[in-house]
């Protein structure tokens, strides 16, 4: 062979080789980073650390599988510093400009309606998975927590039959707890329960001593408790210092769980908390779920229903995202409404016409070991009413904006 | 070695370069093209399961909606405290039975209870107070005895539990001896729990849900299931196996998607349904219900068209093989063979044989050398014809020149002939004349008849002398015009000859049909001698015509046209159709199950049915329309002159409609369903024969999607007709879930320059497109019967708006509500418009409702008692789109109407058409003499603004001030310094 021809011949096949290089390399897609909204720092911090874990779970979970439409998911982390205003600011920041594909977080309703008009104003999307005092829709937050009628009033209602008919109501000093008992007075006090009193704290506040004074003079048969984050340790602190115990006066409290009163010391066995998912849930969902979950991040963690919510809202997202082929807030906004899943607590199905969750209900009782016995479960999903039907939506309004202090 | 030779060596190497690369190319395109039609297949379905699913949720949620409505009602409330004593005294006595009727008749007026079977109310110790349907469950309690495991039981508690509305399983309730799901709910007074009010859905209802298959094909199924135990049922009947409702049982460790839906799952894929078959679900869980649901199809039918792809690519892979083979082949034989040609016709020449030649013509070097080698062989041949060809010509001269002479001489034997002949022709048409059937009649140059023939006498009647003398035409029988017979005068005397049909009459005074002859004799310098009639009665053959006539174009059985007529009306149609450039529909129906029908009650009952068919189809149409029977079960509709696909639709549906109601035949009812197909010209084809083709294919389209509806041909209408279908699902929704807002335009007094009004204007917030204007949807409201509800938001959310300006300015302001005709001719309830506006303590003269002219001049007495009414009632009414419309002058007056608007289409070229301002001015003067307000709308510019304000306008409206806005925006607005005019 000659060797011109020989060079051309190499030269072709080097071609060849390059094209075909050119052709199969594709460049690593971008991640979809996704916004956290919670408090590590400040009095909700102890409170809200763990929903940082539970979503950072969920989303490796989906990073373990492959990603999502080929991209893996980035969750971009902000402090809110248990500081309403800070959350508003950082969720604008990781809207405008980490570019976030959804934002999950916020624990206080307060919290909750500062993040609102930033994400509506950015017809953005926030999954919001606490249990609140509802009356509120707005078209870019999906809540997964539980309405008055999956918590409050079947709790109750239950307290009432089971505990006794004397309440004594102990809350911080915002929306929820105040909310919160204007419901529970309306229900006590129409089927025949007295209410001895009702107190509340600054959020954060630890100042005891007048409500203990209270509770030993006017001796209630049942404690409803809307407390938040760490004024749960000192109440119960006092609590069992002041001789108190469930014995005598069961606390129910619907702003704590599992590893809120694992914090505390053993003692308070016996008091009620209503959720859809405690730890203690039989079925194997739920024990390969804590299984998976403390294999990531110990064996001693506690999984409670705000951690498996937000864990749910991630994959919700996720289904969302693989039904719209797009992470566009909008896109998924739209499909999210369609989802629902099998979780560990059961089925969760997104309600579109309310953008709240069905989900199951259940009382439990704290044992020694800081978990709890389930005591009544609802017998089927039950639907949310952000606005409980038994009154018009405009007379629940009317009552909020003349009954609360805001 | 091996010897290749030419033909093999080229066949190998383009075999080898051209299948490689073929083969690979049909591989990658497979793979890609069958991926993008998977996909498109899973999104459709997709699609469809996503509005079966929420046909399903919208039955159970307007059953939500409607119970929790009723419980905040007082009249609920009144009922439960009032009839608790009455209950104790005994359900018979006439108290009770009072309360009770009233309380019924007060639901009765309220909902759309059309899915619910019962309705319960209940008190808090779960005391059944009132039913209904009076079954036994009357007067049990729920929490004790024998209902208290039941459904009913179970969701009073709960809605007990949780004060809000609760949901029960679907299962088996014995008072009812039916499968039934409830739905309860709290009714409080406050914070005070009085009872739970309960509705009972029908068993009937909850099996409809999966009657309708249109877009899932053949085997499409929807399987709705819910969990019983460790069990999974069906709940409703199920489109592939015949089973009682909750009577199927699945095990959970069967895998099949069911499960899935049950287990809270979302999602499509290819899995294996309860049959064992492979299919493509897509499953879903539906909280409210409980239920979970799968659509599914199987991959058999749904994938058909990837496997069919797939087939035909392989086939064509082949083909395009095949060739390649062919061409390598060609290419190598045609070089070889010249060569071998030349070799063998050469030798063949040289040997002698001058008539062979190298049949190979290629335009190449071996060509030329055939050819050179052709021409060489030409010219020896040439000389040797040459000395042929002379000789032969010699022959051929004198064989010519014998045939000529003969023919000479036969020519002359003819002539002498035909002398003989002359003479005896006289003799015989004097015979002929005499006896012919025909009638004769022979004229004289002036046209007196001179003579008629003995059949002539016969046929009409007249004696020979009565006529002779006369002139043609006595006996005219007056069906045809002067003009009718001047042409045929015409004719006889330019051609001498006419011909053709004419109705005379005989002598008794009856008209009869003639083909009459009519030939001129002249002499020989072409004077008219004789003018000779002969004609024949063609009154039998008429009928007879007729009678084949009628057999040709109509069907003997059901006398519709058939299928020549229908092609005829067709054409015609057609034309007409080109001519004024309208559009024509041609359905395409075809009886679904006509065959079983002929096979179990025998022909005769099957042709009375294809009879009565016909009558309903006719009864169907317009009196201009056709319908025709091309033969079997299979009929034809033209709708020429058709407008809106909504007008085809319409009788498409109404066809459908008529022919599902069952046939009387003999003794038996006979029942079937129609299929019709849907083209339109021009769109679909220009001619009848590609119309009546694919309104046969869009027929089949029909039936595949599961028979008794209608398709059209085109994909686009049919895409359209699916579009509305969604459009109006989604405005379904969007009326549900409240996504409507309401726009306000400031309309400026223009004496004082204040806004004193503003015009409400219905958005549509839609989650996908985003802001829609009401041109978009209302006409599909008022079609699908939407209009009320959006009508009582507009209503209500302007009358809400109104009432908060009125804190903001000092004066009066008004605000101006649009009302669709459709609203008015509906169940609007303007009653409830009346208590509202008494509620907010507002005058009614605040609300003006702005209707159409058309809405005036309709006669239906309820519209303008209706009307009247909330004229009465202190509404002001006002005109809209003044001057398009056919307005009377009496109806403004008849009516005190108050406002008139003037359209926008005269004010645009207000500026520079002196016309349209001539016009603008007149309305105007016109109005105030009958007392009436004049607004103008649409106004952009200022010149426009001083016309009107000089013509005298009273209020204007348009971008020249403000777009509609927001209503918190229309505040701000308020609260702005005014423009300076």
């Amino acid at each position: 062979m000659r060797p011109l021809r020989k060079l051309w011949l190499s030269a072709l096949a080097l071609l060849l080789i390059a094209s075909i290089a050119l052709f199969m390399f594709k460049p690593a897609p971008e991640p979809i980073k996704v916004g956290v909204l919670h408090s590590l720092t400040g009095t909700m911090a102890e409170s809200e650390k763990p929903l940082v874990d539970a979503l950072q779970f969920a989303f490796e979970e989906i990073n373990a599988k492959g990603g999502l439409l080929g991209r893996t998911v980035q969750p971009v982390v902000a402090d809110c510093r248990s500081d309403a205003a800070v959350c508003a600011r950082e969720a604008e920041r990781l809207i405008a400009d980490e570019h976030v594909s959804a934002l999950f977080g916020c624990w206080t309703s307060t919290c909750r309606k500062a993040v609102k008009p930033v994400v509506e104003r950015h017809k953005h999307l926030l999954f919001y998975s606490m249990q609140y005092e509802g009356m509120e829709f707005s078209p870019n937050i999906v809540y997964l927590g539980a309405t008055p009628n999956q918590q409050i009033i079947p709790a109750v209602r239950w307290a009432l039959d089971n505990l006794g008919k004397t309440f004594y109501l102990v809350g911080s000093d915002y929306v929820f707890p105040r909310t919160a008992n204007l419901i529970i007075k309306d229900l006590i006090e129409s089927q025949g329960g007295t209410i001895l009193g009702e107190r509340y704290l600054p959020l954060g506040g630890k100042e005891m001593a007048s409500i203990i004074d209270d509770l030993l003079k006017v001796k209630p048969a049942v404690v409803l408790n809307t407390l938040n984050g760490e004024s749960n340790w000192a109440f119960f602190s006092a609590f069992q210092r002041a001789g108190l115990s469930a014995q005598t006066m069961p606390v129910f409290s619907f702003s704590l769980a599992e590893a809120g009163l694992l914090a505390q010391s053993p003692e308070v066995a016996g008091h009620y908390a209503a959720w859809s998912y405690f730890q203690s849930l039989p079925g194997e969902d739920n024990q390969a779920f804590i299984t998976a979950f403390r294999h990531r991040f110990g064996a001693s963690r506690i999984v409670n229903y705000p951690m498996e919510f937000s864990y749910i809202a991630v994959h919700l997202w996720k289904q969302a995202v693989l039904e719209a082929r797009s992470v566009n807030p909008d896109a998924v906004n739209h499909a999210v409404l369609r989802q629902s899943m099998r979780s560990p607590g059961g089925i969760v199905a997104i309600d579109a016409t309310t953008r709240h969750a069905w989900k199951m209900m259940r009382i439990g009782r704290t044992r020694s070991d800081g978990l709890f016995d389930i005591v009544w479960e609802s017998s089927r999903l039950i639907g949310p009413e952000p606005y409980p039907s038994y009154r018009t939506r405009e007379n629940w309004e009317r009552m909020l904006n003349t009954g609360v202090q805001p | 070695m091996m010897r290749f030779g030419i033909s093999t060596r080229l066949w190998l190497a383009t075999a080898l370069v051209a299948v490689l690369p073929l083969i690979v190319l049909q591989q990658a395109l497979t793979a890609y093209v069958g991926k993008v039609m998977h996909e498109s297949i899973v999104d459709h379905l997709k699609l469809i399961a996503r509005s079966k699913m929420a046909q399903i949720e919208e039955l159970i949620g307007v059953q939500q909606k409607n119970i929790q409505i009723l419980a905040q009602m007082r009249g609920t409330r009144n009922a439960l405290k009032e009839i608790d004593p009455l209950f104790r005294k005994g359900t018979n006595a006439p108290a009770y039975r009072l309360a009770r009727q009233r309380y019924l008749d007060m639901i009765d007026n309220i909902g759309n209870f059309e899915s619910v079977h019962d309705v319960f109310l209940i008190d808090t110790s779960g005391e059944v107070l009132l039913t209904h349907m009076e079954e036994h469950d009357l007067g049990a309690s729920l929490f004790s005895g024998p209902l208290s495991n039941t459904p009913l039981s179970k969701v009073v508690h709960e809605a007990l539990y949780t004060l809000g509305t609760s949901f029960s399983d679907y299962a088996w309730y014995a008072p009812s001896a039916a499968e039934a799901a409830f739905i309860a709910t709290p009714v409080m007074e406050g914070s005070h729990l009085l009872g739970v009010l309960v509705v009972q859905i029908s068993q009937r209802s909850v099996n409809k849900l999966t009657g309708d298959y249109s877009g899932l094909g053949e085997t499409g199924e929807i399987v709705i299931v819910e969990r019983a135990g460790d069990d999974t049922v069906v709940v409703a009947p199920l489109r592939n196996v015949q089973a009682k409702p909750l009577q199927m049982k699945f095990s959970r460790n069967i895998d099949v998607p069911m499960h899935l839906a049950l287990d809270g799952e979302t999602g499509v894929g290819i899995r294996t349904d309860y049959r064992g078959k492979e299919v493509l679900a897509a499953w879903s869980y539906l909280p409210r219900a409980g239920w979970g649901i799968v659509v599914k199809i199987d991959t058999d039918e749904v994938f058909k068209p990837v496997r069919r792809m797939q087939q035909w690519s392989v086939g064509v892979l082949i083909a395009l093989l095949a060739l390649t083979g062919a061409v390598a082949l060609w290419l190598g034989r045609s070089i070889a063979l010249p060569v071998n040609v030349l070799t063998r016709v050469s030798g063949e020449i040289a040997a002698g044989n001058l008539d062979k030649r190298i049949s190979y013509a290629g335009n190449d070097e071996l060509g030329d050398l055939a050819g050179s080698f052709n021409r060489m062989a030409d010219s020896l041949e040439q000389t040797q014809n040459a000395l042929l060809d002379e000789r032969q010509h010699l022959e051929d001269t004198v064989q010519q020149r014998t045939i000529e002479l003969e023919s000479t001489n036969v020519h002359l034997l003819q002539e002498i002939a035909d002398h003989k002949v002359a003479k005896a022709e006289v003799l015989l048409a004097q015979t002929v004349y005499q006896s012919m059937t025909q009638g004769v009649m022979v004229t004289d140059s002036k046209r007196n008849i001179i003579s008629v023939n003995p059949a002539f006498i016969k046929i009409t009647g007249f004696g020979s002398a009565e006529v002779i003398g006369r002139k043609p035409g006595f006996n005219r029988s007056g069906y045809h015009d002067a003009a009718f017979y001047s042409e045929m005068w015409q004719a006889i005397s330019e051609d001498g000859h006419w011909e053709g049909e004419i109705w005379d009459r005989r002598k008794d005074g009856e008209s009869f049909p003639q083909w009459l002859a009519i030939s001129v004799v002249r002499d020989e310098q072409g004077a008219v001698l004789h003018y000779i009639g002969v004609f024949s009665d063609i009154t039998e053959q008429k009928k007879s015509q007729e009678k084949i006539h009628y057999q040709a174009n109509y069907d003997e059985l059901t006398h519709l046209p058939n299928r020549r007529l229908f092609y005829d009306r067709m054409e015609q149609d057609i034309r007409k159709a080109h001519r004024d450039s309208t559009q024509i529909a041609l359905l395409f129906i075809d009886l679904d199950n006509f065959k079983e029908i002929n096979d179990t009650l025998g022909h005769e009952q099957g042709d009375q049915l294809l009879r009565e068919t016909a009558q309903r189809l006719r009864a169907c149409v317009r009196e201009t329309d056709t319908v025709a029977r091309l033969g079997g079960d299979e009929f034809t509709v033209i709708l020429p002159d058709v407008q809106t696909s909504s007008e085809v639709e319409g009788v498409a549906q109404k066809i459908i409609q008529s022919l599902i109601l069952p046939f009387t035949l003999g003794d038996n009812k006979g029942y079937v369903s129609a299929s019709v197909g849907i083209t339109i010209y021009p769109l679909d084809g220009d001619n009848y024969k590609t119309l009546l083709k694919n309104a046969d294919q869009a027929m089949y389209e029909a039936k595949r999607l599961g028979k008794n509806r209608f398709s059209y041909f085109t994909s686009a209408m049919q895409q359209a007709s699916q579009e509305r279908m969604l459009l109006s699902n989604e405005l379904r929704m969007a009326v549900q879930q409240g996504q409507f807002e309401m726009y306000f335009q400031p309309v400026h007094d223009f004496s004082t320059g204040e806004v004193v009004k503003a015009e409400a204007l219905i958005r549509w917030r839609h989650p996908q497109r985003g802001l829609v204007g009401p041109a978009t949807f209302i006409t599909l409201a008022e079609e699908v019967g939407l209009i009320g509800e959006i009508g009582e938001f507009a209503f209500a959310s302007s009358v809400q708006q109104l009432q908060a300006w009125m804190e903001k300015v000092p004066y009066p302001m008004t605000v101006a509500i649009n009302l669709s005709p459709r609203q008015i001719s509906g169940q609007a309830n303007f009653e409830g418009w009346i208590d509202t506006m008494r509620a907010t303590g507002m005058a009614t003269d605040l609300v003006t409702l702005e209707i159409t002219e058309g809405s005036l001049l309709e006669e239906n007495l309820s519209v303008q008692r209706k009307l009247r009414r909330l004229r009465e009632a202190g509404f002001k009414i006002a005109i809209d789109d003044f001057g398009t419309g056919y307005s009377s002058l009496s109806y403004l007056k008849k009516f005190d109407i108050d406002f008139l608007k003037i359209d926008q289409s005269f004010i645009r070229d207000l500026a520079t058409d002196p016309n349209d301002r001539a016009l603008v001015e007149a309305i105007i003067v016109m109005a105030h003499k009958l007392g009436i307000e004049v607004i103008a709308e649409g106004c952009e510019t200022a010149a426009q603004h001083n016309v009107l304000v000089q013509a005298g306008c009273d209020f204007i409206q348009g971008y020249f001030y403000a777009r509609p806005m927001p209503s918190q925006d229309f505040i701000r607005y308020l609260g702005m310094p005014r423009r300076d005019i």
